[in-house]
């Protein structure tokens, strides 16, 4: 069995968590995906505090991440992530309505690894969030020490 | 208000240099009329020496006879023959000085024959002495001829005299009224010259202190205009931030009417009938339809606020690669395309793009019922500093009564049944060519096509054949 590999969401609204969901139910991702409902959430999964602690997590083998959430932003936890030695090496990808220039600068300057922009259509959101988990979680080799469930 | 200054400054001391000049000019002649009124006093007084000398002369030469007449020494008559002689060099003498008087000159000559008679008297005397004795020239002497030639001598002399003296006393009289003259100019020019120098002094202050007053009123403008600017830039942050949360809370929502309806098509789609999948259709295309307004919309809000980054940019190129980007719409239409020669202008590439493929889609779309469609694009020199492009088309047209209505933002002329779109096309070619310092205008009539222009500055750009 191959190994199975971690996703951390992080998306406030409910509708998109859904439909994210739905998305990558169709690679069969859907039950690897932890989902944060804003940053701050984030990084207490990722430094197992909080509502995760105690759970043996280990690191996510990619980070999607909302820019817009309540507490803590996406370029916030980005920043926090890059900034520390344990986390950097762990993929991002925003996943994001804004297609606002100064986002996507801030965002690569941050060292961000992918930017995708929600779009409204359906079938491409759907494509999009397939694509995004298909590479990172199955075709991408994760960093040595993401956690490899049931290995 | 400078040129004023510097004109009252110039002017007001040019006056016064003029007065002090002409000051120092009236002293000088003054001076000079003094001098010479000097000069003359004291050849008067030469005059009036030498007149008197010349009759110490003659009485020297009287008195030596007289001895001579009486003793018949000849050492007498020396003398008497010696002063004769002194007054030849004597009238010489005072015929120099005084030949620039012709009046004198006159008086002179008739002093001379005077003293000619009066020594010829004299000489008369003598000769009698030496022929006929003393007897003979003692009757002589008692005929007082010689006295009277004499006499006449005198008063000739002192009419010279009083001559020289009238005249000395009328040159010193016109000296001095000259010099009285010369001191009432001065003493008003002077004070003339203060005044204007004064006056000067005062206007150059007062416009020195209203130039201060101007300039701080421009400071205070300045630091107004700086706040102004300070608010404009806090709306446009506000505008900004306002537009960004229209790009992210605006398109959620619409994501999630897209997203359920068509999880709703998956699930349930054999339970609805052909109406109520009728109704999803509408949704879905209703909420895609507000997605495509709202992408315009920011599209065009990033078009009035990301700095324009200019490059040298042919436009022929960028106009070839938004008709290759039409390709999808043209592929099954008959086009008779005709592109004419364009310059290179500097610009940014990216909007530019943008204009052409506005402008082309446009021409493309509204030439939908035309076979063949005729799309034509033009450039041409304005001749005052700009090049002005045209896009011609066969097309549909429009109405010249809502021109002004074709450039605003969700402004169409057609329904959208006729033709597609949102209205944001034309509003954005209007943006990029006025942040390029250019303007657009369109002439069109219903059904007989229609002409886009637009103008950019030449400036910075260069003509390419």
């Amino acid at each position: 069995m191959a190994p199975l590999k971690r996703i951390l969401l992080a998306e406030d609204n409910e509708h998109d968590v859904e439909l994210t969901l739905a998305a990558l139910e169709e690679y069969n991702l859907a039950n690897e995906v932890v989902v944060a409902r804003d940053g701050a959430e984030a990084l207490d999964y990722l430094y197992g505090r909080g509502k995760f602690a105690g759970h043996a997590n280990g690191l996510p083998v990619v980070v999607m991440l909302d820019l817009k959430m309540p507490k803590v932003d996406g370029l916030e936890v980005l920043q926090q992530m890059k900034n520390d030695p344990q986390l950097k090496h762990v993929p991002v990808v925003m996943i994001t309505s804004s297609r606002e220039e100064q986002d996507l600068i801030r965002s690569y300057a941050l060292g961000v690894n992918g930017y995708v922009v929600k779009p409204v259509d359906f079938q491409k959101f759907i494509e999009s969030i397939k694509q995004v988990g298909f590479f990172w979680a199955i075709i991408n080799e994760p960093p040595p020490g993401a956690m490899k469930r049931n290995s | 208000m400078k040129n004023s200054v510097e004109n009252k400054i110039i002017f007001g001391f040019a006056i016064s240099l003029a007065a002090l000049l002409g000051i120092g000019w009236l002293s000088y002649r003054t001076t000079t009329n003094l001098v010479a009124t000097e000069n003359w006093v004291s050849h008067t007084r030469d005059v009036i020496a030498t007149l008197e000398s010349g009759l110490a002369i003659l009485a020297d030469a009287e008195t030596s006879q007289r001895g001579y007449l009486l003793t018949g020494d000849a050492k007498f008559l020396e003398d008497s023959l010696n002063a004769q002689a002194q007054l030849k060099g004597w009238g010489e003498n005072l015929q120099k000085l005084t030949a620039d008087n012709p009046e004198q000159v006159q008086r002179l000559e008739k002093l001379k024959s005077l003293i000619s008679q009066r020594l010829a008297v004299l000489n008369n005397r003598i000769q009698l002495r030496q022929q006929h004795g003393l007897q003979a020239a003692a009757e002589a002497v008692a005929l007082r001829d010689g006295k009277n030639a004499m006499d006449q001598v005198r008063r000739q002399i002192s009419e010279m005299h009083a001559a020289e003296d009238r005249l000395l006393a009328q040159r010193q009289q016109e000296a001095q009224a000259g010099a009285k003259t010369s001191e009432t100019i001065i003493l008003i020019g002077s004070v003339l010259a203060c005044v204007i120098g004064l006056l000067a002094i005062f206007l150059i202050h007062r416009d020195l202190r209203l130039r201060k007053q101007a300039e701080e009123k421009i400071e205070k403008l300045n630091v107004e205009l700086e706040r102004r600017a300070g608010q404009l830039e806090i709306a446009n942050k506000e505008l900004e931030a306002f537009s960004y949360s229209v790009s992210h809370d605006l398109r959620a929502p619409l994501r999630h009417i897209d997203g359920f309806v068509d999880l709703l098509n998956r699930h349930a789609v054999e339970k609805l009938d052909e109406r109520s999948r009728r109704y999803l259709k509408i949704i879905a295309g209703s909420a895609h339809q507000m997605g495509v307004l709202i992408d315009d919309l920011l599209v065009f809000s990033r078009m009035g606020r990301t700095e324009l980054r200019q490059s040298k940019v042919a436009l022929n190129s960028l106009l070839s690669e938004a008709v290759d980007a039409l390709q999808m719409e043209t592929k099954d239409r008959q086009i008779v395309w005709k592109i004419n020669s364009l310059p290179e202008v500097e610009a940014d590439a990216a909007m530019l793009r943008q204009v052409w493929a506005n402008l082309i889609g446009n021409a493309v779309k509204y030439t939908r019922p035309r076979a063949p469609a005729e799309i034509e694009v033009s450039c041409r020199d304005s001749g005052n500093g700009e090049f002005i492009f045209s896009v011609r088309d066969n097309g549909v047209g429009f109405d010249m009564q809502y021109a002004h209505k074709l450039f605003g933002v969700f402004q169409r002329l057609h329904r959208s049944e006729d033709f597609e779109g949102t209205g944001i096309g034309l509003a954005n070619v209007n943006r990029i060519v006025n942040r390029h310092g250019g303007r657009v205008w369109a002439e069109g009539k219903i059904d007989s096509g229609a002409t886009f222009f637009f103008s950019l500055p030449k400036t910075k750009t260069e003509t390419k054949e």
